[in-house]
């Protein structure tokens, strides 16, 4: 067990210098002098050249990578030039509603991903298995923004049931202060129901435009791990023990096949934030996803290459996470050799 | 004198394959029944289709009376009663028959808590290490805690005797439980179930295709040909009064004063004409 963390661990180490180098790379690419775009087109030749080795662009290309990835790993994420705002300081502001959007997202997919491939394996048929099945195949073809739009025209403008496109809360009730940002969490910690359940309303529609395609890929590699097993002669062998049907699917054949599903769920969950940004789009969601189209709409670099690095974060983090809690069900993983 | 277990006209089909062609069977208490036959004859799915574990798609007539009682192959909750607690059953490939997430312990411990609703954790544990103790497994306690991966296929062969017999059932369906074994540990492991099923009193429906465990182990034998049973006799008599089939399997093994011989067939034994059978 230690073996396979450690070697994940160096794994994840590289991935993150890869992930460093292309972020790196991308920016120096641009078009676009740095220093030329902050100072805007009408700053004099002198100051942009003070500001580019203010900025550290007259060094060699590599002294600049490990600048670079020095001011990264200390927390020195660079200035939006658009918004005039260390890049870090935006992300903290932003980063929350990203993220609580994206768990909701992801949580909903996952339990209704679990709850339906079960139902569909346990009783075979047109409508326990179908219509799930049909549901899995348009979730993935169906475009999230698209989707955040008809459910924002059902949703909201048709029945009137859930709140418009208008952010995280109206604007008269006031954010709960707390730890994590989420404000979810954050009324939930303070004992505040009625904001709980006001965020919660905000939060259903864009969680479940952006939860569809999670739940696709999810449900369909779970239903189609749990028909692969069924037969197998392990689960015959179960029932032979006087364990009915319902009790071998759920204790016995889930956590056979529910482990490729915890790995893809580490993809997905990155997918899931990374996918945030039409939705964010879509329902005016203050989250980070907003920052980045911005970002990119003015050529505002900084904000986009900490956005890119910290996804790639995000993601190498959380892959971690599942190899290692798929090896503590199954043991043969964690020997490194499977 | 009802039987332990009586099969009527039972038919299996599996699409377009007619698996089991109207078998009729009996087994009296405490009898040991050896079914031989070629592979593909149907032994294993006799034994699935008894304890009603035949695939959705196979479709399945007949009846079998368990203790004089149809067994209701329908009702999934009333056989999950049956299976384990009153019938026994070791599966044909000890590599595949263990979940490989799931400890030897756990395998145990739900078997048996399956035959005994309610018993305590600590009442599992302990009919698991007495179980394993009695298909000699050394060390049966520390053991509990290993995955079926750190066991060899000798020692899963044993623990799925063992587990078949956690909820003291009166018959056990053991389909060639060393089949996949050499023959030194093939010998130990039907001495230990031997032993098992005599102390016990239980019943004993053993598949496989030696014919020589069958005149150690048995006091019946039963030979399937294409899903038929055509022979149906008691160990002593296999020789005296054996059916042409049943003669040509006895010819075709090996004996000693045979070195260097080929073996032959059992096409080549069977007299003219009676694939008609
Ligand atoms: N799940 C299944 N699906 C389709 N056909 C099957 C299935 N199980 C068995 N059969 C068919 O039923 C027939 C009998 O198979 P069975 O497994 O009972 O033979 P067997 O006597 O146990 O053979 P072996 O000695 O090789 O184990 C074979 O023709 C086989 O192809
Ligand atoms: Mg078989």
């Amino acid at each position: 067990m230690t073996g396979l963390i450690l070697s994940r661990l160096v794994s994840s180490f590289i991935a993150l210098l890869g992930a460093a180098l292309v972020a790196f790379v991308a920016l120096r690419l641009a078009p676009d002098d740095a220093a030329r775009l902050t100072l805007g087109a009408f700053a004099t030749d002198e100051a942009v050249a003070a500001l580019r080795s203010e900025m550290g662009l007259d060094q060699s290309v590599i002294a600049q990578f490990f600048v670079y990835l020095q001011d990264f790993f200390t927390g020195d994420w660079g200035r939006s030039y658009s918004l005039g705002e260390p890049v870090r300081s935006l992300l903290g502001q932003r980063s929350p509603a990203t993220l609580e959007l994206g768990l909701y997202a992801f949580g909903m997919a996952f339990v209704s991903a679990l709850g339906l491939a079960l139902w569909g394996a346990h009783r075979k048929g047109p409508i326990s298995d179908g219509v799930p099945k049909i549901l899995g195949v348009l979730a993935l073809g169906v475009p999230q923004f698209w989707f955040g739009l008809v459910l924002l025209i059902v949703g909201f403008e048709m029945t009137g049931l859930f709140p418009g496109p208008a952010g995280r809360l109206p604007a008269t009730v006031t954010p709960p202060d707390g730890p994590t940002g989420m404000y979810t969490i954050d009324a939930l910690l303070r004992g505040d129901l009625r904001t709980f359940a006001t965020a919660l309303h905000h939060l259903f529609l864009p969680a479940l435009a952006l939860g569809l395609l999670p739940f696709g890929f999810l449900y369909r590699l779970l239903r189609a791990n749990l028909q692969d097993i069924s037969d197998a002669p392990f689960a015959l062998v179960a029932r032979a023990h006087g364990q009915s049907r319902l009790r071998v699917m759920v204790a016995t054949l889930l956590p056979n096949a529910i482990i490729p599903m915890l790995t893809a769920s580490g993809l997905i969950f990155g997918q899931v934030l990374a996918g945030s940004v039409l939705v964010e789009r879509v329902y005016n969601w203050p989250g980070a996803g907003m920052l980045v189209t911005q970002g990119v709409l003015q050529q505002d670099y900084a904000v986009v290459q900490v956005f890119i690095l910290l996804s790639a974060v995000i993601y190498i983090v959380t892959n971690l996470v599942v190899d290692i809690v798929a090896a503590l069900i199954d043991p043969r993983l964690a020997k490194g050799d499977a | 004198m009802s039987g332990l277990l009586d099969i009527k006209n039972l038919r299996v089909g599996f699409g377009a394959v007619t698996a089991i062609k109207g078998v009729s069977l009996s087994l009296h208490r405490g009898a040991r029944m050896g079914i031989v036959g070629e592979s593909g004859s149907g032994k294993s799915t006799l034994g699935l289709a008894t304890l009603g574990l035949l695939p959705d798609f196979a479709r399945c007539s007949g009846e079998v009376l368990f203790d004089g009682t149809a067994l209701p192959w329908d009702d999934d909750v009333a056989m999950a009663a049956v299976r384990g607690n009153r019938i026994g059953f070791v599966h044909q490939d000890p590599m595949s028959a263990f979940s490989p997430v799931h400890t030897i312990g756990t395998h145990l411990t739900r078997a048996y808590t399956s035959a005994h609703p309610g018993a305590s954790k600590s009442d599992a544990i302990k009919a698991a290490v007495d179980r394993l103790d009695e298909v000699e497994i050394t060390d049966a306690k520390s053991r509990l805690g290993h995955y079926p991966h750190e066991y060899s296929g000798g020692m899963r062969q044993r623990v799925m005797i063992a587990a078949a017999l956690i909820g003291n059932p009166e018959l056990l369906i053991a389909d060639e439980p060393t089949t996949a074994l050499d023959v030194t540990t093939q010998a130990a492991v039907l001495r230990v179930m031997n032993d098992v099923v005599e102390s016990r009193g239980m019943g004993l429906i053993l598949i496989t295709h030696d014919l020589g465990v069958v005149a150690e182990i048995c006091s019946d034998v039963a030979v399937m040909y294409h899903g038929e049973l055509i022979q149906h006799v008691s160990v002593g008599q296999i020789h005296e009064q054996a059916h042409s089939y049943t003669e040509a399997l006895l010819k075709a093994r090996p004996r000693p004063g045979m070195r260097g011989q080929r073996l032959p067939t059992i096409a080549e034994l069977l007299p003219e004409g009676w694939s008609d059978v």
